[in-house]
């Protein structure tokens, strides 16, 4: 699949990832093995540091292991985007003259590697769905059929629970998008196969 | 420096209303020195920013990109709320890589955009003109435009006081996303109207998610109602803020947001300081609701998205959107801590109080009232549902306090209807309802009294297989179990749903091991799973550790949250394999057994790497097949270890060094019971084939070993596997026994073969058979007769000589003699005589060859009404005086089917007439004189025949009548004719 044109908008999540991993300087998957945070001094921001040891390295690394340099300002208190033992398919800028990076197109660079859904499996998947929602999708409404209020069938009765779905009439059209829907091929296996066949062509067009 | 003045006010409201929709950060210990449970909130309601005094790019100046800012900013500024963000000036420098710079700790701005400043400047906005900043904070290419739709603004509140005030942010504006198109601009504008909701301390909302997830497609009411604050944009083009109607324009939920957490004045307060300009009263026209949920334990649930719709006086339905949210337990704890990863002292390990009554506690603290006040219409009621939180807002997009993993909420969602007050405006006293939720469907278990404590773990179940609950809050569940040296074991726990499957909406289980002597209070020394699910198996945590030495392991289970409710099950396993029997194998390999816990079927065993057969299993042990010596690489010189594996779960457990392989005795295979001689095909052989194996010292039995059983050529079935070969496992005297069943004819050798050991015995098999040459014999009903029956014997398809047939009678029948012998076409016969037999009556007799190979025949009664007589032979004679007439012969069948009736009492008559003399011309005719005439009787022989000599007078002309009768409808009659 060719690689997206700039202002080209990602129709579906694969197209998305390629769109990310063209942001991308470093991209590899590993798990986390530590997280160092260092408190700035003398007017400096901080900065966190986050180990990982590389599975599987597709560009721009080098090595068993990868450090990322994470301006504190993206750990907001709260917050704890890597923590260790997890496992990611990082997608990463290029380290600046600082040293500092961040995953590309934001929080959503750093893509989660787990276990399938499906309790009879024992697949490893990287999850996509925070990058499905970086393909384009026809957003139309819906028309209210009722002036004012517009309201569903809501049992009328005081103070009583009332167990189920809640209240709306809104059936969805077959055919209607999703953010999370049309997601290719999430295994593991097939991710890499995917990336590297990108990077493949990344060279053969330099 | 000490906050200003107002910002005392601020939170004195904060902690007296203690209410939210969508703080980003509430207060807790021990980071937080104010009251926990308070949202975090400016230390001053006017906090100004500053801009940087360059141009944003070449599309946009300084002045339009000041203008740019101040739309953004002003959106926040309502009525409703306190919090008025203001302009302040410009920055003393205009911000790039130039005077930006990587200090020895971080990025370091200009001293004026710095926290320390705060007092001076809130909030600095940076024009990165160039991207410089912007790629200095996130790396290289992040200010590129084709990452502007998350790196257009980037926003970061540096100063947080232990007070729980926000002193300072700062805002970078990427100029690398502005340009010629005015829709740069505006997108622009709507990502900083987000994120000056995000540094002004309001959370992510999730209200009307259907506009997100398009399910069901979303009404453009929903879409007029879904927060500005959601926590992710939705494509649908270049541009997201074209993705919704009046993006600049904040929802019910976002001023409910800004309200609750800056009003401007307590609930139902008229008489303190009026609003400033511009301002009124929170609750001149709005209400509120609050409530829990909880579980039938009575523990709040936490994470709960409560929603709400507005029903208009007068009306019978509400609204169909939602109008605000808030999540049950925002200000309760969000992080506990556990033994496992320790407990933090930061900001990120300090959010939210441990009031227990604020675990299910959510307030939808700003609610608009549809009517003015004193509408005539009646009063405003609402409907309140609950739901679960989008699984997507989680970390970085987090709605509610569990920010590090989703969890489900427990029980169906419900909705009811409050209208028992009236939601008149609160300001003039209207007044606020109250909306519990207590599913009685949700989970109900909180039984934790099994579980060990920290100074006195439970001992583990010896089957290492157990189920718990992580309930309450901050429960952990200590457990112990004992390990020896130069063992590795793997412990795993898998979050449960309700249900009782594996989930990651659940618990979020950790791990942590100490050895038994150590300290109590410190984290784990032996092994830990720092986070949950670290697996390939879903819902489940691992973890595996090595003794050196044989000791006690005390390890604990905990959330990574340090929660704990009535839906946190969980499934463990301590996978351990602890000693091997023997310890000594052959060279030809042999059974051998582990001990351990956590076993189950499909585990899989190598030994020194080589995978071993399992023959069985119980949780306890594993019955293994070692391979033979000749299956490694290379002869094993030493102890080899034997790893078990489970690979659903990737858990291992090693023993090093347990199995020896040498040069012992082997298995002994003894001989027990086998076919033998000729059996017949297709019946099972009397004797089953069976051996016993013993270890090489021939006297102790091997169990559970699978040996095979073959048959050579093929043509047998072995009992339970129909087909050859056949595996079946010895029995605890070492005992393996199967029926063998020749389906061919030949001669066969069977072969029991084990590791080490055969036994083989030989049989033939044939086919044999025995069929009668007439099944039934029907006799003369009430008449004794004699008759001879007849069998034919074949062997593999032919007549079988000198086979002996034993012969039986039975009721109504007698055969004599009892035993013949087949002649040699096979044919054996005997003689039956019936007993007088009814009508209709059977007799049976029955005929066996080879003892057990048998037919029957039978003697059927005929009625004589049924009898009938027909001529055989002997009709038409005519002869010359001198010779003789043949026999005439009849036979008697039976009329309904014709078949011959044996013993039927025949009556023949016969007269001898002289051959009539012509008539004279005139006068009588004279008459044939009579020459002689008889009766007789005869009775049908087996075959239903009666043979009769006609009566004849020598040399002259004569005819002979001859008629014959059986029963009552039997007759024949002929003529004979001599002539001269």
């Amino acid at each position: 699949m060719p690689g997206l044109t700039a202002g080209e908008i990602p129709q579906a999540t694969e197209d998305s990832l390629h769109a990310m991993s063209q942001q991308a300087g470093v991209i590899f998957t590993g798990q986390v093995i530590a997280v160092n945070r260092h408190d700035g001094a003398d007017g400096a921001a901080g900065v966190v540091d986050i180990g990982f040891a590389v599975d599987w390295a597709i560009r721009g690394v080098s090595g068993a292991t990868y450090t990322l340099h994470e301006w504190a300002g993206l750990w907001p208190a709260g917050e704890e985007p890597f923590r260790v033992g997890q496992r990611y398919l990082m997608l990463l800028h290029t380290p600046g003259l600082t040293g500092l990076s961040s995953p590309a197109s934001g929080p959503d660079g750093a893509i989660p590697i787990r276990a399938a859904d499906d309790a009879r499996e024992t697949a490893v998947v990287v999850d996509l769905r925070w990058v499905a929602t970086g393909a384009v999708r026809q957003e139309t409404f819906q028309v209210d059929s009722v002036a004012h209020p517009i309201g569903g069938p809501v049992v009328m009765r005081p103070n009583v629970l009332v167990t189920g779905k809640r209240s709306g009439s809104e059936a969805r059209p077959a055919n209607a998008s999703s953010a999370v829907s049309a997601r290719p091929n999430n295994t593991y296996g097939a991710i890499l196969a995917l990336l590297r066949g990108w990077e493949k062509e990344t060279h053969a067009t330099r | 420096m000490r906050p200003a003045s107002g910002c005392l006010a601020v939170a004195l409201l904060s902690v007296l209303a203690a209410n939210a929709s969508g703080p980003r950060w509430i207060t807790g210990a021990p980071y937080f020195t104010a009251p926990a449970g308070t949202p975090v909130v400016w230390f001053t309601t006017h906090p100004l920013y500053f801009t940087d005094p360059g141009d944003l790019s070449a599309s946009v100046n300084h002045a339009a990109a000041d203008a740019l800012v101040a739309a953004a900013a002003g959106v926040w500024n309502v009525p409703t709320s306190t919090m008025t963000v203001g302009y302040g000036g410009a920055l003393a420098e205009h911000v790039s890589s130039a005077n930006a710079y990587f200090g020895s700790s971080g990025p370091v701005f200009p001293t004026d955009l710095q926290p320390t400043n705060y007092a001076a400047k809130q909030i600095a906005v940076i024009y990165d003109s160039d991207g410089s900043v912007t790629d200095l904070l996130l790396g290289g290419g992040a200010s590129s435009p084709a990452e502007c739709r998350q790196n257009a603004v980037t926003e970061s509140v540096d100063s947080i006081t232990p007070a729980g005030f926000i002193q300072h942010a700062v805002l970078v504006l990427n100029g690398r996303c502005t340009g010629p198109a005015p829709e740069q601009q505006l997108q622009m504008r709507y990502q900083l109207e987000r994120a000056f909701g995000r540094i002004l301390g309001i959370g992510w909302s999730q209200t009307n998610d259907n506009v997100f997830t398009g399910t069901p497609q979303p009404t453009y009411n929903q879409a007029l109602h879904w927060p500005i604050m959601h926590p992710i944009d939705i494509l649908c083009g270049p541009y997201t803020y074209q993705c919704l109607p009046q993006p600049f324009t904040l929802r019910d939920d976002d001023v409910s947001a800004i309200s609750a957490l800056y009003p401007t004045g307590l609930v139902g307060e008229t008489n303190g300081t009026p609003p400033g300009p511009g301002k009124i009263w929170t609750y001149t026209q709005a209400s509120r609701v609050y409530g829990t949920v909880t579980f039938p334990t009575g523990q709040g649930m936490q994470g709960v998205n409560v929603v709400v719709q507005r029903q208009q006086g007068g009306w019978s339905i509400p609204e169909a959107w939602f109008d605000t949210s808030s999540v049950s337990g925002y200000g309760f704890q969000q992080n506990a801590g556990n033994p496992v990863s320790g407990t933090g002292s930061g900001m990120g390990a300090s959010m939210g109080s441990t009031d227990s009554t604020l675990e299910g506690y959510y307030n939808l603290g700003w609610i608009p009232d549809i009517d003015p006040p004193n509408a005539q219409n009646g009063a405003m009621f609402v409907v309140v549902s609950t739901e679960p939180i989008n699984p997507l807002y989680i970390g970085a997009h987090s709605v509610g306090p569990y920010v590090s993993g989703s969890v489900a909420p427990s029980g169906k969602a419900q909705s009811q209807l409050l209208n028992q007050y009236a939601l008149g405006p609160l300001t003039y006293g209207g007044a606020a309802e109250i909306g519990n939720f207590a599913p009685a469907d949700a989970a109900s278990n909180c039984e934790t009294s099994g579980d060990g404590v920290e100074s006195a773990p439970q001992t583990i179940a010896a089957s290492g297989w157990w189920t718990g609950v992580l309930c309450a809050h901050g429960h952990a569940a200590w457990s112990s179990f004992a390990i020896q040296g130069g063992r590795t074991a793997t412990v795993e726990v898998t979050a449960l749903d309700e249900a009782g499957l594996a989930t990651t909406a659940k618990a979020m289980p950790l791990i942590g091991l100490w050895n038994a002597v150590d300290e109590s209070g410190t984290l784990p020394t032996m092994a830990s799973t720092p986070s949950a699910f670290n697996t390939i198996s879903l819902g489940t945590t691992a973890t595996s550790l090595a003794a050196t030495r044989a000791m006690s392991l005390r390890f604990v289970i905990a959330d990574a949250r340090g929660d704990g409710r009535p839906d946190f099950g969980y499934r463990a396993r301590v996978l351990y394999a602890d000693s091997v029997q023997p310890a000594l194998t052959s060279m030809n390999g042999g059974q051998v057994t582990i001990h351990g816990m956590g076993f189950r079927a499909g585990n899989r065993v190598t030994i020194g790497g080589v995978p071993a057969v399992v023959s069985g299993w119980t949780a306890t042990t594993l019955v293994i097949v070692a391979p033979p010596a000749a299956a490694f690489a290379t002869l094993p010189a030493g102890p080899l270890d034997v790893t078990v594996s489970d690979l659903s779960t990737g858990g291992i457990s090693r023993m090093t060094g347990v199995l020896t392989y040498a040069n012992i005795a082997p298995d002994v295979m003894t001989l027990v019971s086998a076919p033998s001689g000729i059996v017949p095909a297709g019946l099972p052989a009397p004797m089953p084939f069976a051996v016993r194996v013993f270890l090489g010292d021939g006297v102790t039995p091997v169990a559970g070993l699978p040996v095979t059983f073959s048959a050579s050529p093929v043509g047998v079935q072995f009992e339970g596997c129909g087909l050859a070969p056949c595996v079946v496992l010895t029995d605890a005297t070492g005992l393996v026994s199967t029926t063998v069943t020749p389906t061919a004819f030949g001669t066969f050798t069977l072969q029991a073969s084990a590791v080490g050991a055969t036994q083989t015995a030989t049989f033939s098999a044939v086919t044999r058979s025995i069929a009668a040459v007439q099944p039934i014999e029907y006799v003369a009903a009430g008449a004794t007769v004699s008759w001879t029956p007849q069998v034919a014997v074949t062997q593999n398809g032919a007549g079988a000589v000198g086979v002996t047939v034993s012969w039986s009678g039975g009721s109504g029948i007698s055969i004599s003699p009892v035993s013949t012998v087949s002649d040699a076409l096979g044919i054996a016969q005997s003689t039956g005589v019936t007993e007088p037999l009814a009508a209709g009556a059977t007799a049976n007799a029955q005929a066996c060859a080879w003892a057990t190979v048998c037919t029957t025949v039978t003697a059927i009664g005929v009625t004589p009404a049924a009898w009938r007589l027909v001529v055989v032979s002997g009709a038409g004679q005519s002869v010359a005086a001198s010779v003789n007439f043949a026999p005439v012969v009849v036979q008697v069948t039976d009329a309904a089917d014709g078949h011959t009736v044996a013993g039927v009492p025949v009556a023949i008559y016969q007269t001898v007439a002289a051959v009539e003399i012509p008539c004279p011309v005139r006068g009588p005719c004279p008459i044939a004189p009579l020459l002689a005439q008889s009766s007789s009787a005869a009775v049908s022989d087996a075959n239903g025949l009666v043979s009769i000599k006609p009566k004849q007078v020598a040399g002259t002309a004569e005819v002979t009548n001859i008629a014959v009768a059986a029963g009552t409808q039997g007759f024949v009659s002929l003529s004979l004719e001599q002539t001269p």
